[in-house]
């Protein structure tokens, strides 16, 4: 049985809804994706649940060709343990954080281990957010490698036993 | 803080061998290890028993002449350079008997897969990883199921292409194989083979033919099948066929546009369905 699909693709894929909505409902019952043109698969799954999710690995940086893709408010409101009950692991690439997004998801009920936003400069409110949020119980790795990130923003989220790669 | 760390992922060895990490067992790093940083390393880490590293092609002798070495479990080197092959030899033979993992990720030559194939001198292997050149692999394949009695995992970039004209009989114990696969050899006989019968996991790297892939869903063993390239042939094929054997499909899209999509929603769908629906589904 299909338990991990990881798709890779060209930088310059061009894909609409029609494309990404019957993929988004094919991966419901997978254990594990890993997806490039990843700002599709957030954007469309916002009424779909996937019970056996347990890693998600994005790429936002692929679509638009060289540019981050943002995490929206939107989107990030899409990452509930209600949707992804056994989510551990969301590393998400290249996709840049407004600071509202990352409110959304440090205050979220996500049950994730490893919460990862590499590859991109995150507004300083956004760091702020994610250092801050009294959500996500089970944290126990941040993973921001390349934000731009201070370690004494996230000495709270430290001293509470998280590891955290900056 | 320091004294309770057992696992170092560095990119930089140059502060490492300042400390003293007493409980430290396990380095893996980007970096290349040079002369200067062999010695000092195992001398401050007594307890390191995994070391995985890019070393340059002098220093692999230096390995050898470090005592500690011997103690290994785990060693994983990467060297891309041919001339890698005499140096690697000599660290090969110089006792390292309690090591149960071996990656050799540069082109392993025939002098050192003679070290490698002594008798007697690597029994205890259960997981190695090799890249070889062909002589090199001639005396491999000849060897590999006397010369590895406990090898439970077997990562041979090249050795797909020797399946080509014949079968090469695996250990017993094997039960996990990942070959990568090419243009110019066919697996499909190896694939099928009964000495691969044993297998609990089979994993394919880079393009497969219909036929190797229909060979390869048609096994009742854990599959993968990674760096799959797409082209409209294959997906004709993965489409018709069964897919309750696969586990885990890796595509690398060489276009991404909407048919493209449809195709792979087309093979998970059918992958999903074959497979039967979850207990969570259920």
């Amino acid at each position: 049985m299909l338990e991990a699909l990881r798709l890779s693709c060209p930088e310059n894929s061009i894909v609409t809804s029609e494309g990404v909505v019957p993929l988004v409902e094919a991966t419901q019952n997978l254990t594990s994706i890993q997806i490039d043109f990843a700002a599709y698969w957030l954007g469309f799954a916002t009424d779909q649940s996937f019970p056996n999710l347990v890693t998600v690995e994005l790429n936002l940086g692929y679509w638009p060709p060289n540019r981050a893709e943002p995490v929206t408010a939107l989107q990030a409101g899409t990452l509930t343990a209600e949707r992804l009950p056994q989510l551990r692991y969301l590393i998400v690439h290249e996709g840049e954080l407004d600071a509202e997004a990352a409110a959304t998801i440090a205050r979220s009920d996500l049950g994730v281990i490893a919460l990862g936003f590499d590859g991109v400069h995150h507004p300083s409110d956004s760091l702020r957010a994610l250092a801050t949020g009294d959500g996500l119980p089970n944290l126990c790795h941040l993973h921001l490698r390349e934000t731009g990130a201070d370690t004494e923003v996230f000495a709270a989220r430290v001293s509470a036993g998280v590891r955290v790669d900056l | 803080m320091l004294a309770k760390i057992s696992t170092l992922q560095v990119s930089d060895f140059e502060t490492l061998t300042d400390y003293a990490l007493p409980k430290l067992t396990h380095i893996h790093s980007d970096a290349e290890l040079t002369t200067d940083q062999v010695k000092p390393l195992f001398k401050a880490q007594r307890k390191l028993r995994s070391l995985r590293v890019c070393i340059n092609e002098h220093d692999v002798t230096e390995l050898a002449r470090v005592a500690a070495v011997r103690k290994l479990h785990t060693l994983s080197l990467w060297n891309e350079y041919e001339t890698y092959d005499k140096r690697l030899a000599y660290t090969l033979d110089s006792g390292l008997t309690k090591l149960t993992s071996l990656e050799l990720q540069g082109v392993v030559g025939k002098t050192a897969m003679s070290r490698l194939t002594k008798k007697g001198a690597f029994a205890g292997l259960r997981h190695l990883q090799l890249g070889m050149s062909n002589d090199a692999l001639t005396l491999f394949a000849k060897m590999l199921p006397t010369r590895f009695p406990k090898l439970e995992s077997l990562d041979g970039a090249f050795l797909g292409i020797r399946f080509n004209s014949k079968a090469v009989s695996l250990p017993k114990t094997l039960t996990k194989l990942r070959l990568h696969s090419g243009h110019d050899y066919d697996l499909t006989p190896m694939i099928k083979a009964k000495s691969a019968a044993r297998l609990r996991h089979f994993s394919l790297k880079g393009s497969l033919t219909p036929e190797e892939l229909e060979a390869l869903i048609g096994r009742k063993c854990l599959a993968d099948i990674e760096e799959l390239v797409d082209n409209e042939a294959l997906f004709e094929a993965l489409t018709k066929l069964p897919g309750h054997a696969l586990r885990v499909v890796d595509i690398t899209l060489e276009t991404l546009d909407d048919r493209a999509l449809c195709c792979v929603v087309s093979l998970v769908r059918r992958i999903t369905r074959v497979g039967g629906p979850s207990p969570v589904m259920s």
